[in-house]
C-alpha cells in the first residue's frame, strides 16, 4: 500500500512516499522559483527512484494550504487529478495540521509567509478558525501568546495523521485560501 | 492512416473546457464551463476568482468531456493543453491536470498556443484552412492581419498600434453601462440602432496597421459631455455607430491586404469573430473578390478546448511534444510558435 503525499502550499515542493506506515522516500526542493516547473518532475523522480509506476500509488494526501494561492493550487490540482484518473482515495490536511500534529499540548500554530502568518489554536485538530495576520499584527500577537512555527515534518506522525483522515470526493477537493482576494477588497 | 484522437484542455481565462477531437477536425465531445455570470458582477475577469473556479471544476469538466465522447482516456493519442497566453494562475490549472493525464495514461503532452487555437478553430467540422491564406485575428488581446503560409508558419502583416479591438468593445460597453462581456452586448444593441453619432474614422492610410484608441477616446468624451449636458445617450445608436466604424476599419484593412497579397483563402479567428456584423462584412468582402472565407461556428469563436485539440493536431503529426516541466506563460510573441 503506497501513499503519496504532496505539499506545495508555499515555496517548497515536498513529495513524500510511504509504504504502509513507513516512510519510503522523500523529495524536498526548497525555495523553488517555479512550483509548476518542479512539482510533476519531482513526483515522477520519486516514483522512478523507487521503481514504482504511477498506477502503483494506492492513496493520495494533499496539503490544501493555507499558503500561496498559486502554489497550493498546483499541488491540489495535481492531487485531485491523480486521484480522479487513478480512481484511488484522496485525503486532505492543512499547512496548520503539518505543524500542529507534532504538539502534545494545546498551542497556537503559525504558518508563515512573506507578508504575514496564518494562525490557529491547535489541540489534536484546529480549534476555531484559521486567521491571517499581517507581519506587524503577528509580531504583536506573539508578544502575548506562545506560537509554534516549526514546520519540519514528523513523518511518523504524518502517516498516522493521514490514516485517520476521512476520504474525500476528488472532484470536490479545493485549496483552503483563508485570505480574501485583494482585488475585491 | 490511423485516426488520431486528442484530448484537449483550455483554461486560459474565464472558461474551463475539455474536448475530444478526431484528426484535428471532428468534435467528438466538447464541455465548456463558463464563469461569465460570476465575473459579470465585477465588470470584468478577476484573475484570482478565475483561477479558483478552474481548480474547482477542472476534473468535473475532464470527466464530462471523456464521458460524452463515449471513449476512454486510454483511447486518446495525446493530451493537449493551452500554455500561453492568458492568466497565469488559470493556465496552470489546465497545465497541471494535463500533465497528470499524460503521465497516468502514458500519452504525449502537447503545449498549445491559445491564439493558434483560435486560428485552428477554422479546421473544425465543415471548415478548413487552405494555405496560403490571409487571416484576421481579433480578440480581447489581439488585432492582427496575418499571412498563413502553412501549418504554424504565420507572418504578421499588420496589427493594432494601440488597443485590441475586443478591448475597445469592452471599454465602450462599460461607458454605456452594459454588462461584461461587452462585445456581444454591443453587437445585440447595434442591431436596433441607427448610425447617428459622428465618430472619427481611424487611420485613413493604406498600411495594414490599425488604431482604435482614438475611436475609443472620442466615444468616452462624447458620452461624458452628453451626460454633463444632461442629454440622454441612445445606447443602441452609439453601439451601432461604434460598431459600424470599428468593423468597417477592420474590413477596409483586409481589403488592402487582399489587393497586396493575391490569395484565394481567408480566415477570421478570435473571440470577436463571433460578431455578427464582422461575419457579414467579411462574407461580402470575400464574395466581392471571389475568395473562400472561413469563420468558425459561433460556439468555436469563444474560448473552448475543441480549438486547442485542432491546433494540437499538426504538432502531434510533427511530434512536437512537451515535458513535465512545462510552465504557463502569461504573454508571448504569438506568431513565434
Amino acid at each position: 500500500m503506497y501513499t503519496l503525499f504532496i505539499d506545495t502550499h508555499y515555496k517548497d515542493v515536498i513529495i513524500v512516499l510511504f509504504k504502509d506506515m513507513v516512510l519510503l522516500d522523500k523529495n524536498i526542493i526548497l525555495n523553488v522559483d517555479n512550483t509548476s516547473v518542479e512539482t510533476m518532475p519531482t513526483i515522477i523522480d520519486i516514483l522512478e527512484k523507487n521503481s514504482l509506476k504511477v498506477k502503483d500509488i494506492n492513496k493520495i494526501c494533499v496539503c490544501i494550504g493555507p499558503g500561496s494561492f498559486t502554489g497550493t493550487r498546483i499541488g491540489v490540482t495535481i492531487a485531485k487529478t491523480l486521484a480522479y484518473t487513478l480512481n484511488i482515495p484522496i485525503v486532505t490536511l492543512t499547512s496548520i495540521d503539518l505543524i500542529g500534529m507534532k504538539l502534545d499540548n494545546e498551542s497556537y500554530v503559525a504558518v508563515l509567509e512573506k507578508n504575514g502568518a496564518f494562525i490557529a489554536l491547535y489541540n489534536n485538530e484546529i480549534k476555531g478558525d484559521i486567521k491571517y495576520l499581517k507581519l506587524s499584527e503577528y509580531e504583536e500577537f506573539k508578544n502575548g501568546n506562545s506560537v509554534i512555527e516549526d514546520n519540519n515534518i514528523d513523518y511518523d506522525k504524518l502517516i498516522n495523521f493521514i490514516n485517520n483522515l476521512k476520504e474525500e470526493n476528488a472532484h470536490n477537493v479545493i485549496p483552503l485560501y483563508v485570505k480574501t482576494i485583494e482585488a475585491l477588497k | 492512416m490511423k485516426d488520431v484522437y486528442i484530448f484537449a484542455i483550455e483554461s486560459s481565462c474565464d472558461e474551463t473546457s475539455a474536448a475530444v477531437i478526431k484528426n484535428g477536425k471532428d468534435v467528438v465531445s466538447l464541455t465548456v464551463a463558463t464563469q461569465i455570470p460570476i465575473h459579470e458582477n465585477y465588470g470584468g475577469v478577476v484573475p484570482e476568482i478565475a483561477s479558483r473556479m478552474h481548480s474547482e471544476c477542472i476534473t468535473y469538466v475532464i470527466d464530462d468531456a471523456i464521458k460524452k465522447s463515449g471513449m476512454k482516456m486510454q483511447d486518446m493519442d495525446a493530451i493537449a493543453v493551452t500554455y500561453t497566453p492568458g492568466l497565469l494562475g488559470s493556465l496552470l490549472v489546465g497545465i497541471e491536470a494535463a500533465k497528470v493525464l499524460s503521465l497516468v495514461y502514458n500519452k504525449p503532452l502537447i503545449a498549445v498556443n491559445h491564439i493558434a487555437g483560435h486560428i485552428y478553430a477554422n479546421n473544425l467540422e465543415d471548415n478548413n484552412i487552405v494555405f496560403p491564406s490571409l487571416g484576421l485575428v481579433v480578440s480581447g488581446g489581439h488585432t492582427e492581419i496575418i499571412y498563413l503560409e502553412n501549418d504554424y508558419n504565420f507572418k504578421v502583416l499588420g496589427s493594432t498600434l494601440d488597443d485590441a479591438i475586443g478591448e475597445v468593445y469592452d471599454k465602450v460597453a462599460r461607458v454605456l453601462d452594459l454588462k461584461y462581456p461587452g462585445g456581444p452586448n454591443i453587437d445585440r444593441l447595434a442591431k436596433n440602432g441607427k448610425h447617428s453619432y459622428n465618430l472619427p474614422i481611424p487611420m485613413k492610410d493604406e498600411s495594414l496597421d490599425m488604431s482604435f484608441s482614438g475611436l475609443k477616446s472620442s466615444i468616452i468624451n462624447l458620452v461624458h459631455n452628453e451626460n454633463q449636458r444632461g442629454n440622454v445617450i441612445s445606447k443602441e445608436d452609439m453601439a451601432r455607430s461604434f460598431q459600424d466604424v470599428a468593423i468597417d476599419e477592420l474590413v477596409r484593412k483586409m481589403e488592402i491586404a487582399i489587393n497586396n497579397y493575391k490569395v484565394n483563402n481567408m480566415i477570421v479567428a478570435g473571440g470577436v469573430s463571433a460578431n455578427t456584423k464582422l461575419r457579414e462584412e467579411m462574407q461580402k468582402l470575400a464574395d466581392k473578390y471571389d475568395i473562400k472565407l472561413s469563420i468558425p461556428k459561433i460556439n468555436y469563436c469563444t474560448d473552448n478546448a475543441a480549438m486547442i485539440g485542432a491546433a494540437a493536431y499538426p504538432l502531434y503529426l510533427k511530434k512536437e511534444f512537451s515535458d513535465y516541466d512545462l510552465n504557463g506563460k502569461s504573454t508571448t510573441n504569438i506568431f513565434k510558435f
